[in-house]
C-alpha cells in the first residue's frame, strides 16, 4: 500500500472514525512514514479549522429574522380559522337567503279562495196605512205585515278590495 | 448543539407548553434550537438567505408535528434529519449556482488559512468548499465535523449505514483539505 492509499484511512483517523484495529495499523504506518505524519498533521489543523469557522454564528439578527418569519406565519395560519368561520357563516345565510328567494320567485302566488259571507237584509218594518187605530170598546185588531221570508243576500269578495259582489236571492230562489 | 443554555428540564417544559398551542412557548422552543437548525442549514445551503428559508420551514415543520415529537434525547436527531430534509428539498427546488470565478472578491495575499484572515473569507472559503462535494458528502460532514455528532448518530439521521458514512466522511474531508489548500495558494 503506497501513502496515497493510507490518505483516506488517515482521514478517518484523524476524525478518531477508525475502528480499533484500523487506528492501530495506521499508527503503525505514521510512526514508520514521516510524509504520512506531516499529512496527518495537516489533517489535524484542517479539521480544527473547519470547525473554528463554523462555530462563527450568523448574526443575532438573523436568528431573530428566523422566529419572527415563522411567528408571523403561525399567525397568519391561526388567523384564517377565525375568519374563515365568520365568512363561511355569512356565505351560507347568503346562499340561503338566494335560494329562499329563487324558489318562492319561481312559486305562482296561490290566490286566496274567495270569501263568502252570508249577510241578512235588515227586516223591513212596514207600517201598513190601512190599519186605523183601534177604538176603545172594540177589541184592538192589528194587522200585522205579512211575514214575507227574508231575501238571501250573498256578498263575494274578491281579491280586488275595491270590488264586493253582493247577489240578492229571493224566497223563490230567483 | 442548542441557542441557549437551558436544562433539559427546561426544554422539556418548554416543549410541552408549546404543545399547548402557546406561541409564547413556541418561540422559546425556537430560541433553544435556533443554533443547530440555521448553523446546519448555512453550511449544507451555503448561504444565509437560503438558510434562514430552510430553518423557517424547519420551525413550521416542527410546529406542526409538536404532537408526535417528544422531549427526549432523540430531539435533536429529529431535528437534524428535518433539517436535512428541508434543505435536500430547497436545494431540489432552488439548485445552487457555483459562481463562475469562486476566486473573486479574494482579501490581499497573506500568509496562510490560520492568518489574517477575515471572517467572511474564512466562511467564504468554509462554503465554497462544501458546496463543492456531493450532496451525501457534505450531509456527513457537516454532521460528523462541524457539529460533531457521532458516526452512528450520523449514520441514524441520514438513513445510510456507519460504513457508508465514514467512506463518505473520508472523501469529504480530502476533498475540503484540497479545495481550501488551493483557495489559499491561490489566494497568496
Amino acid at each position: 500500500m503506497n501513502c496515497r492509499e493510507w490518505e483516506e484511512r488517515i482521514a478517518l483517523h484523524a476524525g478518531g472514525d477508525l475502528p480499533h484495529g484500523e487506528a492501530a495499523g495506521t499508527e503503525a504506518h505514521l510512526q514508520d512514514c514521516p510524509s504520512c505524519r506531516e499529512f496527518a498533521a495537516e489533517m489535524g489543523v484542517h479539521g480544527a479549522w473547519m470547525r473554528e469557522v463554523h462555530r462563527e454564528l450568523p448574526a443575532a439578527a438573523d436568528f431573530a429574522a428566523v422566529r419572527a418569519g415563522v411567528l408571523k406565519r403561525l399567525e397568519r395560519k391561526q388567523r384564517p380559522a377565525a375568519w374563515g368561520l365568520v365568512w363561511a357563516g355569512g356565505l351560507t345565510a347568503l346562499a340561503a337567503m338566494f335560494l329562499l328567494l329563487w324558489h318562492s320567485s319561481r312559486r305562482e302566488p296561490a290566490r286566496p279562495a274567495p270569501q263568502v259571507a252570508v249577510a241578512r237584509s235588515p227586516v223591513p218594518t212596514v207600517e201598513n196605512p190601512l190599519t186605523r187605530p183601534a177604538r176603545r170598546r172594540h177589541r184592538a185588531h192589528v194587522v200585522r205585515p205579512k211575514q214575507t221570508p227574508e231575501p238571501l243576500l250573498v256578498k263575494l269578495i274578491t281579491d280586488d278590495p275595491d270590488v264586493v259582489i253582493y247577489l240578492v236571492v229571493d224566497s223563490k230562489g230567483d | 448543539m442548542t441557542g441557549t443554555d437551558d436544562g433539559p428540564e427546561d426544554r422539556a417544559r418548554t416543549l410541552e407548553a408549546a404543545k399547548t398551542g402557546d406561541l409564547a412557548a413556541f418561540e422559546r422552543l425556537m430560541r433553544q434550537h435556533e443554533r443547530l437548525v440555521l448553523a446546519t442549514a448555512w453550511r449544507l445551503l451555503g448561504n444565509l438567505e437560503d438558510a434562514q428559508d430552510a430553518a423557517q420551514e424547519v420551525f413550521l415543520r416542527l410546529y406542526r408535528n409538536l404532537g408526535k415529537v417528544e422531549a427526549s434525547k432523540s430531539f435533536p436527531s429529529w431535528l437534524y434529519r428535518v433539517t436535512v430534509n428541508v434543505c435536500h428539498d430547497h436545494r431540489r427546488v432552488r439548485p445552487v449556482t457555483e459562481p463562475i470565478d469562486y476566486w473573486e472578491g479574494l482579501a490581499a495575499p497573506g500568509s496562510g488559512p490560520q492568518e489574517e484572515l477575515t471572517e467572511a473569507e474564512r466562511r467564504r472559503a468554509l462554503d465554497l468548499g462544501l458546496q463543492r462535494l456531493s450532496k451525501k458528502e457534505r450531509e456527513a460532514l457537516v454532521l460528523r465535523d462541524l457539529e460533531g455528532l457521532p458516526t452512528s448518530e450520523v449514520a441514524r439521521i441520514l438513513g445510510s449505514s456507519e460504513a457508508t458514512v465514514r467512506s463518505q466522511i473520508s472523501k469529504a474531508r480530502l476533498k475540503m483539505k484540497g479545495f481550501v489548500e488551493h483557495y489559499f495558494r491561490r489566494r497568496s
